[in-house]
């Protein structure tokens, strides 16, 4: 992997190579003390290389791009150097090089209280839910009550349109995955979000490591529509196109991860529309711009279209939580500190949305829909809304209530 | 007209034609059609905005928005 690589181009082959997805493919060499100089004439003895120093740029400060064809970069003010793959697999450590080490990722979400509240959290909820067979579960998984369901979502196609997916997610391998992407580059989830989604409505029953059971359809064939880019932003033209992609398909349940603006697109509604005649349910997330109780804001695009379930979110304790709009809500689900997949190397993750919320709906939509093949597009929405537990809460705010699997 | 003077828009269909023939009419009255999203029943493309009015006028078309942004929306918080 070149020295020039774009941290995006180095993820995304880490990704595909699929080996160890937290090293970059480069190598980092560490010299002596002092022994910079002496080492980089011993990386230039050993093959031909052509060589960038730090110290080339103004203050040191460069993009990856202007690196140019450059197969190693010193570092000179801290003695190190980064060395493309093929130039590093020759290197080893002799005489003023110390060290030769594949080069890892950083990630902003890897600092040590993220991770140690992450496992408190996780320990805090196994001690609280556990399925029939004594297997923790995530709280949201546990208040739509899917450990009780004997449904799977086996058979039912779900398609998640969001920012991509991480299809070599160990605790995905064997499932049927279908991916495009509306964006431009490979269907892969740099964000993080539609992989989290994509987790909680269709994640596994079991996994192989002592952690929550976080997904609901674990048995639902995943249909994977990358509409938003790495950044997590997109336009309706994108997501339109992942909608006409998923009606195409006739998949039953259509979750739509991301919104826009507060008023109804007729692009939307006429979407939704097409969608229930294929017998097709989109769910979508309220949005999150309330704080409650001083400011309620309304649903915005496209789950306040009348054809789009519209789903806002619930806390733990299961009140509405406070960024939860209110207005058109058909229904709520767990939307807080909810624990699902991620892209690796962090492979989970706990987030709080109205997607995370939408994304509980479409793993029970799937079960529902498993469960009696009549059970498609309206028909699919009015039993959701009939089973839903009713909360003390206005229907403007919780719409038909919590939603729950069959 | 020069390109850089068009505004991404979003053309929903009212379903009492062909989708295809809504685009070719879109086409000759401005409308730089980029998808036909025949499932979804819209046209997405860009047009200069003085050409709205026409583009509303076409046969088949129920509304012209302009095409707005999505992301993941706040919260998206990480704990």
């Amino acid at each position: 992997m070149r020295i020039s690589a774009s941290v995006e181009t180095l993820l995304l082959a880490a990704r595909e190579r699929g080996d160890d997805a937290s090293t970059t493919g480069r190598f980092v060499v560490t010299f002596a003390d002092g022994a910079t100089e002496a080492g980089v004439r011993a990386l230039k003895a050993k093959r031909k290389i052509r060589v960038a120093n730090s110290s080339d740029f103004e203050g040191h400060v460069f993009m990856p791009e202007q690196l140019g064809g450059a197969d190693v970069l010193v570092l000179s003010e801290i003695g190190v150097a980064v060395v493309s793959g093929d130039a590093g697999r020759s290197y080893s450590a002799e005489g003023p090089i110390v060290s030769v080490d594949p080069e890892h990722f950083i990630f902003a979400n890897e600092e040590p209280n993220g991770y140690l509240h992450g496992l408190l959290h996780m320990a805090e909820a196994v001690g609280q839910d556990r399925d029939s067979e004594g297997q923790g579960v995530t709280w949201g998984v546990a208040a739509c009550r899917a450990p009780l369901s004997r449904w799977s979502g086996r058979g039912i196609a779900v398609a998640v349109l969001d920012s991509g997916f991480d299809g070599g997610h160990p605790e995905f391998k064997g499932r049927h995955i279908a991916a495009s992407s509306f964006t431009g580059g490979s269907a892969m989830d740099l964000s993080g979000h539609g992989t989290h989604i994509a987790g909680t409505a269709c994640g596994p029953k079991t996994t192989p490591e002592l952690i929550q059971r976080y997904g609901i359809a674990h048995e639902a064939e995943i249909h994977i529509g990358k509409v938003l880019g790495n950044s997590g932003a997109g336009t309706q033209a994108q997501m339109l196109a992942g909608m006409n992609w998923a009606v195409a398909r006739k998949c039953p349940v259509i979750l739509v991860g991301a919104g826009g603006p507060a008023t109804v697109q007729p692009s939307y509604t006429a979407a939704g529309a097409a969608a229930l005649a294929q017998g097709c349910l989109m769910i979508a997330p309220a949005g999150g711009s309330s704080s409650r109780p001083v400011v309620i804001a309304q649903a915005g695009a496209p789950a306040n279209s009348p054809t789009m379930l519209s789903v806002g979110a619930l806390e733990a304790g299961l009140e509405v939580a406070l960024f939860s709009p209110g207005g058109k809500i058909d229904l709520v689900a767990p939307g807080v500190s909810v624990f699902s997949a991620a892209p690796r190397p962090a492979m989970h993750n706990t987030v709080t949305g109205t997607s995370m919320a939408a994304a509980h709906v479409a793993g029970c939509a799937a079960l529902w829909a498993q469960s009696n093949a009549e059970l498609r597009g309206e028909a699919l929405r009015d039993r959701l809304l009939a089973s839903a537990k009713r909360l003390e809460y206005a229907a403007n705010d919780v719409g038909a209530g919590l939603v729950q699997v069959v | 007209m020069a390109k850089d003077e068009r505004v991404p828009l979003i053309v929903t269909i009212s379903g009492d034609r062909p989708i295809h023939a809504v685009a070719k009419d879109l086409k000759e009255a401005g409308f730089n059609v980029e998808q036909v999203l025949e499932f979804a029943g819209s046209v997405t493309g860009s047009a200069h905005p003085n050409t709205l009015q026409n583009l509303r006028k076409v046969k088949g078309v129920a509304d012209v928005s302009p095409d707005h942004s999505v992301d993941v929306g706040p919260p998206g918080a990480v704990s």
